[in-house]
């Protein structure tokens, strides 16, 4: 789970263009949205495609996209435990 | 009818000698200036487009209310190539699945114009002309045509064209299919200009908008009927224009045929002073307005300048397939 979790801080880096911030800086349990790293919804539709692509994860459910990018801790459990690729 | 003013300036380009000394305001080191300006958080996503617009509009700006601007017109020949790049190489390397939203957004030509409005929190007017060259002067001219009738007042215009890897990589195979062929290459750089329009004068205003005439390309008079109808029309002789400051998209000189009414005139190529792009004109506006400005140019770029002259009246002309006519006057 700790591997899976810092190659995700690094892919929502890579994918989000966070020039500014490291994988030491973000915090599994911070939240994504908002007040912690402060992404809005163009970077929800990146993560969205980010699942289908990196992990075989289809997101069709707004409510389920709430909850699962929460937080890397959140978001690391829910592809662990729906990933396909 | 209103006068139509220009109050406001700011260019980036870049330059054959960055290092020119006597022309510090043709420098500009783009990301770290862009960079005191927003957030990483608010760059992440913009293209070297975006910025130089971003930036360009900014320093424009500067001095006015917000509130007070009615509305933002940009002209683009290719519009946001470096994303249009990422968006179309993604399309083919993922066979059209998976495609990132950020690129796709960002690669219209009226991103600029856009991220613009967004940043400065105008609901006014927004438009984006792509005509290839005249680009620019389209989006003048509506401005010019609104200011006059008093539909509004104060108005952002700009251009901005950016390079990008794939765009280089087909301007080089232009160049070298154009240079078998004997015909004008493609540019091979990239920059942006905005400026404030109104009709309104303040202690600011750098020159008055006379007039702007866009030829199109079947149109049967030559240049240089074009350009003596234009100025009839402006009740003005060859004589009293103080200079010209042109351009053309070939590269032979159109003064250098028989052109004797202008003989004594003071002729600027600025193409000679910026690395040349789609709507590098905001650089000859920007330069007409210094030359107005300061009455006279720095002696290394201006290699037709007269001795002692007055410039009160400039004549800016874009030559092309089709050709664009601006006129300055001092105030």
């Amino acid at each position: 789970m700790e591997e899976l979790k810092a190659e995700l801080k690094t892919k929502i880096i890579e994918a989000l263009n966070l020039e500014e911030v490291t994988v030491d800086e973000i915090e599994d349990q911070a939240p994504l949205f908002g007040d912690g790293l402060g992404l809005d919804s163009i970077d929800a539709l990146e993560l969205t495609v980010l699942l289908d692509k990196d992990y075989g994860i289809k997101v069709t459910d707004p409510k389920i996209g709430k909850t699962i990018f929460q937080s890397i801790e959140t978001l690391a459990t829910y592809i662990s435990e729906n990933r396909t690729k | 009818m209103n006068k139509v003013y220009i109050n406001a300036a700011s260019i980036c380009v870049a330059t054959p000698n960055q290092q020119d000394a006597t022309g510090s305001w043709l420098k500009v080191d783009l990301p770290k200036i862009t960079n005191k300006l927003l957030s990483p958080n608010a760059t992440r996503r913009m293209s070297k487009a975006v910025k130089m617009g971003i930036f360009c509009s900014l320093e424009a700006v500067n001095h006015l209310d917000a509130a007070t601007l009615d509305g933002i017109l940009v002209g683009s020949s290719k519009g946001c190539l470096i994303d249009s790049d990422k968006f179309l190489q993604s399309i083919v390397e993922q066979q059209e699945e998976f495609l990132s939203p950020t690129p796709f957004i960002q690669s219209t030509h009226n991103t600029v114009a856009g991220q613009i409005a967004l940043l400065i929190k105008n609901r006014g007017y927004n438009m984006t002309y792509s005509q290839g060259r005249i680009s620019f002067e389209s989006a003048v001219l509506d401005a010019y045509i609104q200011l006059k009738m008093n539909e509004r007042n104060t108005l952002l215009v700009g251009a901005v064209d950016e390079l990008s890897d794939i765009s280089i990589k087909i301007s080089s195979a232009l160049d070298e299919a154009a240079s078998q062929y004997k015909t004008t290459g493609s540019s091979q750089s990239e920059g942006a200009g905005f400026f404030v329009f109104s009709n309104l004068q303040d202690q600011h205003t750098r020159a008055e908008l006379t007039d702007i005439s866009i030829y199109p390309a079947t149109t049967k008079l030559s240049s240089e009927d074009q350009v003596l109808a234009f100025l009839k029309k402006n009740d003005l002789s060859a004589e009293q224009i103080d200079a010209i400051v042109y351009g053309s998209e070939n590269t032979e000189n159109p003064f250098d045929t028989s052109w004797t009414n202008f003989n004594k005139t003071t002729k600027i190529n600025y193409q000679l002073l910026v690395c040349r792009f789609d709507t590098d004109v905001v650089f000859a506006l920007d330069l007409a307005l210094k030359l107005l400005h300061h009455q006279t140019l720095v002696p290394k770029s201006s290699p037709t300048e007269n001795g002692s002259r007055s410039y009160q009246k400039i004549l800016i002309c874009n030559f092309g397939e089709q050709n664009s006519l601006m006129l300055l006057s001092g105030c």
